[in-house]
């Protein structure tokens, strides 16, 4: 499947918070209830429409213990996009955020958008964190926000797109260059001209071009 | 360090003549870096350093290292000593020693070796070292750049795990690794290559993160670069990092597969057919780059990963470009076979891609492959251009490498797997129909296994076999389709089933190889295939061969693997046995075991299979790499029905039902369609249920909220009713009776009230009186005085006097009634209060009289009980004594009249001879005397003869008499028996004078109610005082009586409980002595053989029972052992538990509610009925208030009345009693 465009995104918060889970219900819609701790950095992708342009979503879900921080730190720098999750139904997740934040512009380029998401929105009744405040701290820090979840997939669809808006807006206006993979972004195979695709041409490849095909 | 400090101290001393050791050297350099403040200084030391740090490694390493890092930290600005320094450091840090190094003398090579290694562990432990490392991998400089990378390198080559480590925990790490990756220097990307693949091995997260980096796109992009597998040895390192990064990876197999990396691949596999031949390094990066396609596609993977990439490699061309390098000439054989294993792969259970490679062919110009030379050399010019005939014709060709023959096997399983219709193609090339068709006899798939089959090769056969083994397995159709192949081996004999042949092998082969393909064949064809085995049981001698087989025990391994296939073939023959072989079905196969070969023995050989090597290794993976033909023996596939069926074989043969354990166990081996249909059968069959069940939930729910509801408003009804006035209602008549104790209670404080009520009005009355009196003798006095006015004194004094005394006069008067009416008062309420306590009294009674009425009546029961059984016993007795009496006394009758009868009949002999005798003496005196001699003879012997009868008659009237007395004793018995039964008898009229006593009682009962009504019209009728006074007197008498009435029949009725239980004591004594008649009249043998073949059935029943709880375990333990059932029916089936389960508790509320309604409507209608009782008794009480009040009023009238009297004498003043303040007023006018 060719594509215009593919970004590179990450998804980053505290343990728990369904960051899997939103993966999941972006890639596969669907929805699986048991936590299953994610080892290291799981890898997802799916195909979006904007502004009639195919773009690849490339997605990596990294894990939230603490114990594998120092690996996923080693995303950040490769990733045009971060979706920075936390759980509604705990505060905690959220007075992390600033800790998450300040890794995330420390190790990352600095045009990364960073989307930041409430998940579990399904679970009102144990509600812990006001969505104003989400929408307080994400305006102070210059964040998207948005409350998601990924159980009635509410939001995720949005949350995913909306970054990719983002990102595309900005490789628009010049500030990203889509020919520094570092910055997360990659041409797809029909803008790339240095002959990397497989199907076309044999130009580049000599021992390709005669014969057996 | 402590071991070079040592080092040190031996090399630091001064050597003889004077030349400078080179650890001196080493010393004086380091010296040099450490304190030259000039650059220049420093880095001629470090050059000079690095020249030495080959050959004094250990000390330049031992005492340098620090001040080299120092160096590197320091003088980064200077690229030229740092590439000194990091060149030093990586030869100190080389993992191989060098040539010119020079150890101690003593110092072994291998010593030196590990030095390296030491040197890392010193280095890497601290982590800022490695950053320090990474972060000049930044410097573009190549003389800092390459000796970074080869110095990191040579690194994770001494310790990867920590390296690995230390590079994770620095954020950017990898990512300035990969841009090496981009270097336009090659020698640098190059040497990044080598560090990747270093970096990378056995490490998941840093495969990540590599993937991350965009290795996949860096890594084919210099593959391309460098001209796919023409590339050289820089094209083998991409490949050998990229099959790092995929290994064991499956998060970077889906990366791959997501990013279309697998569409670049297949540019690779453009090879041209020339005669250029393959250099080793193409050899090599071709069969790493199909290793990097059989890692995305391997069995082992998850499956749905396995699919895309499989599907992926047919749509972009990958497939088609792998068969044609297939079909080319002059691919080395090692490539051509792991190219066959390729292809397996890619299309192992993927019809799409099985169809394709069905229509592969040969390119058209004959090619000179080698396959060719086997047609050739077969004598036969066909020209074959099937893919799958090419390399069938390979397979079973002897002279191909043997490594190619079994990829050609891996080849065909993975053509077949889950490919019905290619197997029913190959099993039709064998079937006759085809064969007339086919126009090129002899090479149809089919023919070509045949031939295989039964080639001389061993290895051969054994390929040809287990070929046939994935053409029918998991098909049952194409098992049965197999039994009617028929084969002649040479062209004059006729032609014989194949499974005949098959066990013409399996009896003569010599070879262990053929045997074993031959053997695995049978196991598969004959299990799940009842036919199969119906028909392998009718070959003559195939099961006696199998049980010789068996019950042998010597031989090598493979013999001893042999035998333990054949008991599993025996066992399949029972497993899957439709009885249709009289002579060998399931039974008589199992027994044939036991007597032949033993259970046991039999169940351990055939577990030597699953514990052959062979099979361990094989039942791994379906490819396992073998370095000569004579290791093959299993095959993978093979393993796996073993698997499957071992457990149900051992249980079938040692001793379970088959039926059952089939059953159980096979069910859910059979095709996956068939355990689909079976599943969605249960589902669907489980929905239903639920369905069902929760509709009746919900139907019991609403039973319960509309019982719930019918119970609330009952209850509030019978709240309603309770508070309606009625206060604490009993519904027992106990409770009634204290009720209406407490509301006579109620009448009676109510009644007293208006009696006090009245005793103020009367107060009142008196005190008015005693008012009007004073005032009106004020008025005299005033009237008098003023009459003394107008008379003479001593007038007055006199009429003073008799105004006193009429004072006096009138006050007595006045306080006399009063008095006594307080009195009579007083005396009434104490006459009420005694009342109310004898009516509480008799009440009490009453209630105890119930009691013993309720008692009486149960005796009465009771006795009504004993009488019948009595009667019964009666009865009983009767025909007991009836019967046997009878007969005695008919049969004593009976031998009194035949012994009379005798005595009569003798005595008329008697009376005969004695006139023989008279005639005889009258004819005698006649004859003479010789005859009289002889009559007189005669006559003696008669004599004798009529005295033994006497005797005879003596004894029988001696017996007639034992006769009697029996009889007299018989008829005693039954006197003793009329007089208990006129004992029981007494007992009845005692009874009777119980219940005498009760209608007595009762009457006495009735009297006590009448008194009670007396009672109460006393309180009705309350007429003057000293009636009442009487009445109550009266009653109190009664009352008295009645008590010592109601004590009297209370010690009646103690006395007829007494006398009850020594009756029922009678009746206990007789009812054992009964039984005692009982059990000696029954005692009959009848009843004891009876006795006795009762016991004998109830052994026998409860041996059944035994045997049929053994029966349970085993099914129990077996239905334990049965495979788990489907996964999705679990939960449903628990869920249904479940509902059944609320079900029934909904139920069984529901049950409570009902009878908890059914107990509030009897309540309520008990309620109900007192009710209206109780209204009734209320009006009644009303009408009785009524009437008091009436007496009140009477009651006034009469104190009016009273008042009249005193005013007697006195008219004015009774004037002023009606109506005082008029009185006074005329009084005044007066």
């Amino acid at each position: 499947m060719s594509y215009a465009y593919l970004f590179k995104y990450i998804i980053i918060g505290d343990t728990g918070v369904g960051k899997s889970c939103l993966l999941l219900q972006f890639t596969d819609k669907r929805f699986q209830p048991v936590h299953d701790l994610t080892i290291g950095v799981e890898f997802g992708a799916r195909m979006i429409t904007i502004e009639d342009k195919q773009i690849k979503l490339q997605i990596w879900d990294t894990a939230g213990q603490e114990a594998f921080r120092s690996i996923t730190r080693s995303y950040y720098r490769g990733a045009a996009g971060a979706l920075l999750v936390y759980d509604i139904t705990r505060r905690d997740t959220f007075n992390h955020l600033t800790q998450w934040l300040d890794d995330a512009r420390q190790h990352s380029n600095s045009n990364m958008v960073i989307m930041l998401i409430g998940n579990k929105s399904d679970l009102e009744s144990r509600r812990d964190v006001k969505k104003e405040e989400g929408e307080a701290f994400a305006r102070e820090h210059g964040l998207i926000f948005m409350e998601t979840s990924a159980k009635t997939a509410a939001n995720v669809e949005e949350a995913f797109i909306s970054t990719a808006k983002e990102i595309y807006m900005k490789l628009q206006e010049g500030v990203f260059d889509p020919n520094n993979e570092a910055n997360g972004i990659k041409l797809g195979p029909q803008h790339t001209q240095g002959g990397t695709n497989m199907t076309g041409s044999g130009a580049t490849t000599p021992y390709s071009s005669s014969g057996c095909c | 360090m402590e071991l070079f400090r040592g080092f040190r101290s031996v090399l630091t001393n001064p050597a003889p003549g004077n030349v400078p050791t080179g650890a001196e050297t080493v010393e004086r350099l380091i010296n040099r870096i450490q304190s030259s403040t000039l650059l220049e200084d420093r880095r001629d030391a470090c050059r000079a350093l690095k020249a030495l740090s080959r050959k004094y490694r250990m000390e330049v390493g031992a005492q340098g290292m620090n001040v080299l890092i120092n160096v590197l930290a320091t003088d980064r600005g200077d690229a030229e000593i740092i590439g000194y320094a990091l060149d030093t450091l990586c030869n100190v840090m080389s993992p191989v020693p060098f040539e010119e190094e020079e150890g101690e003398m003593n110092m072994p090579r291998e010593r030196l070796a590990d030095l390296g290694e030491r040197f890392t562990e010193i280095f890497i432990k601290r982590v800022e070292n490695v950053s320090l490392l990474l972060g000049l991998l930044e410097e573009f400089d190549f003389h800092v750049r390459w000796p970074a990378v080869k110095l990191i390198t040579n690194l994770i080559t001494n310790r990867a795990k920590e390296l690995q480590e230390c590079i994770l925990v620095s954020p950017m790490g990898v990512s300035r690794l990969m841009d090496l990756l981009s270097d336009s220097r090659e020698v640098i990307r190059n040497d990044g290559l080598l560090l990747l693949h270093q970096l990378t091995k056995g490490n998941a997260n840093i495969q990540k993160i590599v993937a991350f980096e965009n290795a996949f796109d860096r890594l084919l992009d210099v593959v391309t670069e460098e001209g796919y597998s023409e590339g050289g040895i820089v094209v083998e390192d991409c490949l050998l990092v990229l099959l790092n990064l995929l290994k064991n990876n499956p998060s970077n197999q889906t990366f791959f597969k997501e990013g279309s990396y697998i569409q670049r691949l297949a540019p690779f596999f453009c090879v041209l057919d020339t005669d250029l031949g393959w250099s080793a390094q193409k050899v090599s990066n071709f069969l790493l780059m199909l290793q990097i396609v059989r890692t995305l596609v391997k069995p082992g993977n998850a499956s749905q990963v396995v699919h895309a990439c499989q599907s992926v490699m047919l749509s972009c061309g990958l497939l088609k470009r792998l068969c044609s390098v297939l079909m080319a000439s002059g691919v080395p054989a090692d490539v051509l076979s792991e190219i066959i294993n390729a292809v397996a792969e890619i299309i192992w259970g993927f019809q799409n891609a099985q169809d394709f490679f069905h229509t592969v062919m040969a390119p058209s110009n004959p090619p000179r492959h080698s396959v060719k030379s086997f047609i050739s050399s077969s004598g036969v010019d066909w020209f074959v251009r099937e893919a799958l005939l090419i390399l069938l014709m390979s397979m079973v060709n002897e002279r191909q490498p043997f490594q190619l023959r079994l990829s050609v096997l891996y080849c065909l399983q993975g053509y077949l797997t889950k490919n019905e219709s290619a197997q029913r193609n190959l099993i039709a090339t064998l079937l006759p129909s085809v064969e007339e068709q086919s126009e090129n006899k002899g090479c149809s798939m089919g023919q070509l296994l045949m031939n295989g089959l039964f080639s001389s090769d061993p290895f051969t056969n054994w390929l040809s076999a287990v070929s046939l083994c994935h053409a029918v397995v998991d098909n049952n159709m194409q098992k049965e389709q197999l039994i009617r192949v028929h084969l002649a081996l040479t062209p004059e004999a006729a032609p014989v089933s194949l499974m005949q042949q098959l066990s013409a092998i399996i009896q003569s082969n010599q070879s262990a190889q053929a045997r074993m393909g031959v053997l695995m064949l049978l196991c598969m064809w004959l299990s799940h295939c009842p036919p199969a085995v119906s028909h392998f049981l009718i070959i003559p001698n195939s099961v006696s061969h199998l049980i010789a087989q068996v019950s042998s025990t010597e031989g090598d391994e493979n013999e001893d693997l042999i035998q333990a296939m054949c008991a599993f073939l025996l066992a399949l023959t029972i497993l899957f046995n439709d009885n249709s072989n009289s002579a060998y079905t399931q039974e008589q196969l199992i027994q044939l075991i036991k007597k032949r070969i033993g259970t046991e023995k039999f169940l351990d050989k055939m577990t030597q299979v699953g514990r052959h090597e062979s099979y361990a290794r094989v039942v791994k993976s379906p490819i396992v790499r073998y370095h000569n033909t004579s290791e093959i023996l299993l095959d993978h596939s093979f393993c796996n029905t073993f698997r499957s069926l071992e457990s149900v074989a051992l249980r079938v043969v040692g001793g379970g039902r088959v039926e059952e354990i089939l059953q159980n166990g096979s069910h859910l081996k059979e095709t996956p369609a068939g355990i689909e249909a079976q599943y969605k059968e249960t589902l669907m069959h489980r929905d239903a249920q639920l369905a069902q069940v929760q509709l009746e939930n919900a139907q019991l729910r609403e039973q319960n909220g509309r019982l719930q509801a019918q119970v609330e408003t009952l209850s509030g009804r019978v709240n309603q009713l309770l508070s309606s006035g009625v206060s604490a209602l009993h519904i027992s008549t106990a409770g009634a009776q204290a009720e209406m104790l407490n509301q006579l209670r109620n009448v009676n404080d109510y009644l007293q009230e208006q009696v006090r009520e009245r005793d103020d009005h009367i107060s009142e009355l008196m005190e008015r009186l005693r008012n009007h009196v004073e005032v009106s003798g004020h008025h005299q006095q005033a009237d008098l005085q003023e009459q003394q006015d107008g008379r003479p004194s001593d007038d007055t004094q006199v009429l003073q006097q008799e105004i006193a005394s009429l004072r006096q006069q009138l006050q007595e008067r006045a306080m006399e009634p009063a008095k006594e009416y307080l009195e009579q008062l007083t005396s009434l309420q104490e006459m009420l209060q005694q009342r109310d306590a004898t009516i509480a009294n008799l009440h009490s009674q009453q209630v105890d009289i119930f009691g013993s009425q309720q008692r009486i009546k149960e005796a009465e029961e009771q006795v009504l009980m004993l009488q019948q059984q009595l009667k019964e016993r009666d009865d009983t007795i009767a025909k007991l004594y009836s019967q046997p009496m009878d007969e005695l006394s008919s049969q004593l009758q009976h031998q009194i009249k035949e012994s009379k009868d005798q005595i009569v009949m003798l005595e008329q002999e008697l009376k005969e001879r004695d006139a023989t005798i008279a005639n005889l003496e009258s004819q005698g005196s006649i004859n003479g005397q010789p005859q009289m001699a002889e009559y007189e003879q005669k006559i003696a012997e008669l004599e004798k003869s009529l005295q033994l009868r006497d005797a005879e008659s003596q004894h029988l009237q001696q017996q007639v008499g034992d006769l009697q007395k029996q009889i007299s004793d018989q008829q005693r018995s039954l006197k003793e028996k009329d007089a208990q039964i006129s004992v029981k008898e007494n007992l009845e009229s005692q009874v009777l004078a119980l219940q005498r006593q009760v209608s007595i009682l009762q009457m006495s009962e009735r009297d006590c109610k009448a008194t009670l009504r007396n009672m109460e019209e006393l309180q009705q009728g309350s007429p003057d005082i000293k009636s009442l006074q009487q009445e109550i007197g009266g009653l109190q008498q009664q009352v008295t009586v009645l008590q010592q009435q109601v004590r009297d029949r209370d010690s009646e009725i103690e006395t007829s409980r007494q006398k009850t239980g020594e009756c029922e004591q009678q009746v206990l004594y007789l009812r054992q002595q009964l039984q005692q008649q009982d059990a000696g009249s029954r005692m009959s043998s009848d009843v004891l053989n009876l006795r006795n073949q009762l016991e004998d059935l109830d052994e026998k029943n409860t041996a059944l029972r035994q045997q049929l709880r053994e029966r349970d375990g085993q099914i129990a333990t077996l239905q334990a052992n049965r495979p788990k059932n489907p996964v999705p029916v679990v939960p449903e089936s628990k869920k249904i538990a479940d509902l059944v389960v609320v079900n029934q508790f909904q139920e069984a509320r529901n049950r409570a509610l009902e009878e908890q309604l059914s107990r509030l409507s009897q309540d309520q209608d008990n309620l109900v009925e007192l009710m209206t009782e109780y209204e009734g008794k209320l009006a009644e009480y009303r009408r009785r208030l009524n009437d008091l009040g009436q007496e009140v009023a009477d009651d006034l009238v009469l104190n009016c009345d009273l008042g009249e009297n005193l005013d007697d004498g006195d008219l004015e003043e009774e004037e002023e009693i009606g109506m005082p303040q008029t009185q006074s007023s005329t009084v005044k006018t007066k």
